[in-house]
């Protein structure tokens, strides 16, 4: 299969645009009956979006690495076409692999970023045979369309927020709590998924993930709150406070069950993370 | 490091690739020193392990002084002939300004992040404890931390040497908390050379492109080991792709593949891709001879592969859990 320049611009053209059209589509009208509130929240609810959103974020996580995810399906076949096999083999693969390990996790997807740079510049903005002064549009161009997603989308609702963020935390925060209060002194917590605790607090803390419940021992992991006995073994570990944030409050109802049972709030900081006091 | 890389390839990648690879890769291979050290020598004061990197480093030095100055002058040439005598001078100082301010602003905003938190705690107490240790459980028996990652130990291995420096040079979490930062310019500068592989037009287009993407400027102000992985695997597939039209020694593909399980040590999707596109090399490049692909399984594994296979057969399980 051999494309002129113009059939291949045109071939682009149309698959960015098909691909654009349908990711709107699915993104913004297509809704799924059956899906859980945190599947709503990372936009994975019902098995296509699972899929486009999930195992293939590498080709369109637009939010975070702009046009170039849609423009590397493009470069893969041009690669194809030139009999680099073992690259276009490398691609296929990498973007199963990122699919199955990343899945939504932006990072992972990241990772190959600035490969996916090098070769869809090398495509289209080095190795077409267009004259120079289109090159230079087409580079310009993809600047201009990058720049937008760049700040039209994304840039102001959370860069912003991360910047604010003060050096020092003002006002309360947990972990300067637990250190200074005398009350905490030598007590034993169990820190839902926190490991700030340990990096500022010189307390004991148990290590649980409330999402999954699961209690973190030198023996592996232990189901805590889906347990019968989870009250026992809180106090056979002699733990008296609990350490989580509001963020995990619903993920577990075991766990939620439990602190509307047998536990108080007795701090929250400014940034949401609680200290419960058990009651036995 | 860019010395040993430019000697190893007979001179025929780029000389300023080999910098800029060199200057990557030093941190990761003085982190692969301290994990050998603290695996089969450990409960030695931090003392032992910093003097023993210091040796590691003075003993590469000595290696390549005397052509040190050679290479230096081959680089600033380099440099000067694809920028101009008056952007060589301008360019640096500007570049050196921005990383020190990226750097202060990226380390004065707080420490946030679960993953890297968990590194660090992690790396706090290998540096207590001084060992590494290859268990089905990494659990502090101590503080109660139960370590869940399933990564290379570079990072967490940062935040020890740092605790080890800070015996004698008190920098708190700096340089930790800064890494990501300073990965994100070498990242970008590497981004440049890359591109200056074909035209300048194509080299500032990179790193137009590179600066402007959200995902890098939301990455550069967050502690995380992104650009630190990032960097090492783009560095090793610029040097492969520059490498790759000329015939070479078995030395340069075991320095290559040393290299790359550098970058594997870094973070285990680094390994996974990088064990797809050595074994697709081994097929399309080597035809699977034997003598290649032995020393490049070897390259790989002593560069810090050998980690994963541990951690599969002797410790968490790894890709089977």
């Amino acid at each position: 299969m051999d494309f002129s320049v113009k059939r291949y611009a045109i071939f682009y053209l149309l698959l960015y645009v098909a691909a654009f059209v349908l990711l709107v589509y699915f993104s913004f009208f297509f809704q799924w009956d059956f899906s859980t509130p945190d599947e709503l929240r990372r936009e994975i609810n019902g098995p296509f979006r699972k899929w486009i959103n999930g195992y293939l974020s590498l080709l369109t996580n637009t939010k975070y690495s702009g046009p170039f995810c849609l423009l590397i399906i493009p470069s893969w076949i041009y690669l194809f076409n030139r009999k680099r096999l073992e690259a276009s083999l490398f691609f296929v693969a990498a973007v199963f692999l990122i699919g199955i390990k990343g899945y939504i996790n932006y990072r992972y997807a990241y990772t190959l970023f600035p490969l996916m740079l090098f070769v869809t510049g090398y495509v289209f903005v080095e190795k077409n045979n267009m004259n120079l002064q289109w090159r230079y549009v087409i580079s310009l161009a993809l600047i201009f369309l990058h720049t937008l997603f760049f700040i039209g989308f994304e840039l102001y609702p959370k860069y912003s927020r991360r910047l604010q963020l003060p050096a020092t935390p003002s006002g309360k925060d947990v972990f300067r709590h637990i250190s200074t209060h005398k009350d905490f002194q030598g007590e034993v917590f169990l820190v839902n998924n926190l490991p700030e605790f340990y990096y500022h607090c010189k307390n004991k803390g148990y290590y649980y993930w409330c999402k999954e419940d699961e209690l973190y021992t030198a023996e592996g992991k232990k189901v805590l709150f889906n347990n019968r006995e989870s009250l026992t073994l809180l106090k056979q570990m002699n733990v008296h406070y609990i350490l989580s944030d509001t963020i995990f409050g619903k993920d577990n109802m075991g766990f939620a069950s439990f602190l509307d049972t047998h536990a108080t709030t007795i701090y929250t900081d400014s940034r949401g993370r609680i200290i419960y006091k058990v009651r036995y | 490091m860019g010395f040993l890389i430019h000697r190893l390839s007979a001179t025929q990648v780029p000389v300023l690739s080999c910098f800029i690879s060199g200057a990557i890769f030093l941190l990761p291979i003085n982190l692969l020193v301290l994990h050998y050290l603290l695996w089969l020598w450990p409960h030695h004061p931090s003392r032992f392990y910093t003097g023993m990197l210091i040796i590691f480093n003075a003993c590469l030095y000595l290696t390549v002084v005397k052509k040190m100055k050679h290479f230096f002058l081959l680089v600033f040439t380099e440099i000067r002939l694809r920028l101009g005598s008056s952007l060589t001078m301008i360019l640096p100082v500007v570049f050196i300004l921005l990383v020190y301010t990226g750097i202060f602003l990226s380390a004065s905003k707080p420490f946030v992040e679960h993953d890297a938190m968990e590194y660090a705690v992690y790396g706090n107490s290998i540096s207590q404890k001084a060992e590494i240790i290859y268990a089905k459980h990494h659990y502090d028996q101590e503080s109660g931390f139960y370590y869940n990652g399933l990564h290379g130990y570079a990072f967490p291995l940062l935040r020890t040497l740092e605790c080890f420096i800070n015996g004698w040079l008190p920098t708190g979490d700096f340089i930790f908390r800064s890494l990501n930062a300073l990965c994100g310019f070498l990242l970008i500068l590497l981004a440049g050379i890359a591109g200056l592989s074909f035209s300048r037009r194509f080299a500032i287009w990179m790193m137009l492109c590179l600066l402007m993407s959200y995902v890098f400027i939301f990455s550069f102000f967050q502690v995380s080991v992104d650009h630190f992985r990032m960097m090492q695997l783009f560095a090793f597939a610029l040097l492969w792709y520059q490498s790759r039209n000329f015939k070479h020694t078995h030395s340069w593909y075991l320095l290559l593949c040393f290299l790359a399980g550098l970058a594997a040590f870094s973070h285990a999707l680094n390994m996974l891709l990088l064990s797809v596109f050595l074994t697709l090399e081994f097929y399309f490049l080597f035809r699977l001879h034997i003598k290649p692909v032995a020393i490049s399984i070897l390259g790989f594994s002593l560069g810090g592969a050998l980690h994963y296979f541990l951690e599969t057969f002797i410790g968490t399980g790894w890709i089977f859990q």
